[in-house]
Formats: C-alpha cells, sequence, structure tokens
C-alpha cells in the first residue's frame, strides 16, 4: 500500500514550451474515409454502450491545474475530490486550493494534503463546490481571507 | 464572503470543473450524443465524415459549403471502450490518457487547451462502482465550517441559514 504523501504526490507540471500549440495531432487522413459510416459508428456505439452500461458510479480524486497563457506562468493548481452517478445522473466536485500549493506542485514538490493543519495557512481548503442532480444545482463559493475560508478540508489528520 | 446557491440544473457550470465528459466519456450517453447531438448537426447542414483505421474511429462535423473547416473532431479508440483520445470543438482542444481500472477505461491524465489557458488533470484514487451515499449528493454534504453562511434557493428566491436548511 502506498502511503499517502506517494499518493498524493503530484507530477511536476510540463514546461512552459509544451503550453503551446506544437503536435499537431494524430489524426486520420483522407485515405481512411469510410464508405459506409453507419456500420463503423454503430460498431463504436455498441463499444461504448457496453461500458457506459457496465460504469455505475466513480470516486475519485484530480489535481487540476490551470494556467492562461498570456499571464507569465500565472496559475493555479486544486485538488478535486468527485463523486459520479450515471443513473440518476448526479455529481458532486468539490475543489480544495491554496496559493501556496501552485508553487509545490509547479516545482514538484509533494503537497501532503492529508498532514495538513487545516488551521495552519498553508493548509488546503474547499473552496468551489458543484452538486449536480436531475432535480438541482448546487454552487458553492468561499473566499479565501489571508488563507481562510469558512469551508473546511475534510482532509485533515486525524488526531 | 461565502455563498451557497441553488439553481435549476440546466445553469452551465464553469469550465475548470466541468471533466465529466472526460470520465462518462461525454456530458451525454452513448445514446444522446448519437440520437441527439450528431443529428442536430446534420439538421444544421453541417457534413459528418467518418474516417476508420485499426481501432481508430475519426469522426468530423463539417461546416457547410464552401468551408471545409471542421467545426468539431472527435477521435475515438475502440480498443479503450470507444473513448475519445482526442477531441477538438471550436478551437478548444481535449487531449487524455486512460487506464484499465478493474475493467473499465479511466482518464488518467487530461490536457484541455485553447489558444488563452492549458489545463492539465491528473486523476488518482479511482473507484469504480462504489456504493454512494443518499446523502452524497445533498447541500448539507457541503463541507462548512460553521453554520452561518446562506443557502439561497434561487427557484423559490428564499435564503436560509445553512444550519437551518433541510434537503
Amino acid at each position: 500500500m502506498p502511503n499517502q504523501a506517494d499518493r498524493l504526490s503530484p507530477a511536476p507540471l510540463k514546461s512552459r514550451a509544451s503550453y503551446e500549440f506544437s503536435e499537431a495531432p494524430t489524426l486520420l487522413d483522407e485515405r481512411y474515409v469510410v464508405s459506409s459510416p453507419e456500420k463503423v459508428i454503430d460498431k463504436l456505439r455498441s463499444v461504448q454502450q457496453k461500458a457506459w452500461d457496465e460504469l455505475k458510479t466513480v470516486k475519485g480524486r484530480a489535481w487540476k491545474s490551470f494556467i492562461r497563457k498570456q499571464s507569465n506562468d500565472r496559475g493555479t493548481v486544486g485538488l478535486l475530490d468527485f463523486s459520479l452517478s450515471q443513473n440518476p445522473r448526479k455529481s458532486k466536485i468539490l475543489m480544495y486550493y491554496q496559493y501556496k500549493a501552485f508553487e509545490d506542485y509547479k516545482n514538484g514538490k509533494v503537497t501532503d494534503v492529508g498532514g495538513q493543519d487545516p488551521d495552519s495557512k498553508d493548509a488546503l481548503y474547499c473552496v468551489t463546490a458543484i452538486i449536480r442532480t436531475p432535480e438541482l444545482m448546487v454552487l458553492a463559493t468561499g473566499y479565501l481571507r489571508n488563507g481562510w475560508t469558512k469551508l473546511k478540508s475534510p482532509h485533515r489528520r486525524k488526531e | 464572503m461565502d455563498e451557497i446557491e441553488i439553481t435549476s440544473p440546466e445553469k452551465r457550470v464553469a469550465r475548470l470543473l466541468d471533466f465529466q465528459k472526460c470520465l462518462f466519456q461525454y456530458k451525454n450517453s452513448p445514446d444522446e450524443f448519437f440520437e441527439s447531438e450528431l443529428p442536430d448537426w446534420k439538421k444544421r447542414k453541417y457534413q459528418v465524415l467518418v474516417k476508420a483505421k485499426d481501432e481508430l474511429v475519426e469522426i468530423s462535423i463539417l461546416r457547410p459549403k464552401p468551408s471545409d473547416i471542421p467545426a468539431c473532431r472527435w477521435l475515438f479508440d475502440l480498443s479503450k471502450n470507444g473513448m475519445a483520445v482526442y477531441s477538438c470543438q471550436f478551437g478548444r482542444i481535449n487531449e487524455s490518457e486512460f487506464e484499465k481500472v478493474e475493467g473499465s477505461w479511466l482518464p488518467k491524465f487530461e490536457i484541455n487547451k485553447s489558444s488563452v489557458d492549458y489545463q492539465e488533470t491528473r486523476f488518482f484514487d479511482l473507484v469504480i462502482n462504489p456504493e454512494l451515499d443518499s446523502e452524497e449528493f445533498t447541500v448539507k454534504s457541503i463541507p462548512v465550517r460553521d453554520g452561518k453562511v446562506h443557502v439561497l434557493d434561487r427557484r423559490s428566491r428564499k435564503s436560509v441559514p445553512f444550519n437551518d436548511f433541510k434537503n
């Protein structure tokens, strides 16, 4: 079993050069245009449908970074916690964020979310929550004030 | 100032958090995609072009003539349950790597980029088909530090303290 710090270790962000549109996508050339598209689409659809039917719910986490190209490497990074249900279609995504995490993530340092004191200035805090169900959508936002927000993180060390 | 708002489910969500198309292939099911989205393009006089090679299937939506520039393009991989490994929709490119988790192909890494921004998502701790608690998708499940924050229901235009809110 990997320890928590290993599981949460993010790979470093790519270099700035890779943000540019350098590579052409590997798409198919004109030789591969099919004469009976319905047949190909039917096959694709049946493969997808089988996988779709088998995937009822998913839980997971992700590091998400966002960089605006013109702003000289400025960006944000957050930890996402999500739960998805296919039928009925429901989703919940919580985003945890703090300013220092971006620099740590960019430099490839471990950001041990679970080990951080939620009352410290470096703690990650839930700043956005989105819940979607067939009946409603809930959007919750918290704003950091000197590292503080009213939303708390469940990723706190167990005493 | 912290806010919790309830709206109708149709409201658009900020792209920053909208990665369900990657997890569940699309925001739509395969049926919804092939029975709604593709026919809708055809109705608008766009041409649907299909290419195939080995396990790869490419679907392009071409603008009406005289332009033949694709408006949207998807590259699907049949060896990965038909997941879209590449898509480009109106200049926004999405590239994904998948890994097999308990028999399902789930995203491992996703890049989403346009001419002005670049986003990376690295997935981990994925669990397939867990039992989800009935409280999982309720307002009360949001981690609020104290109960002073108000819940504003834009549908009824009522605002109540979080602690007094009933799901």
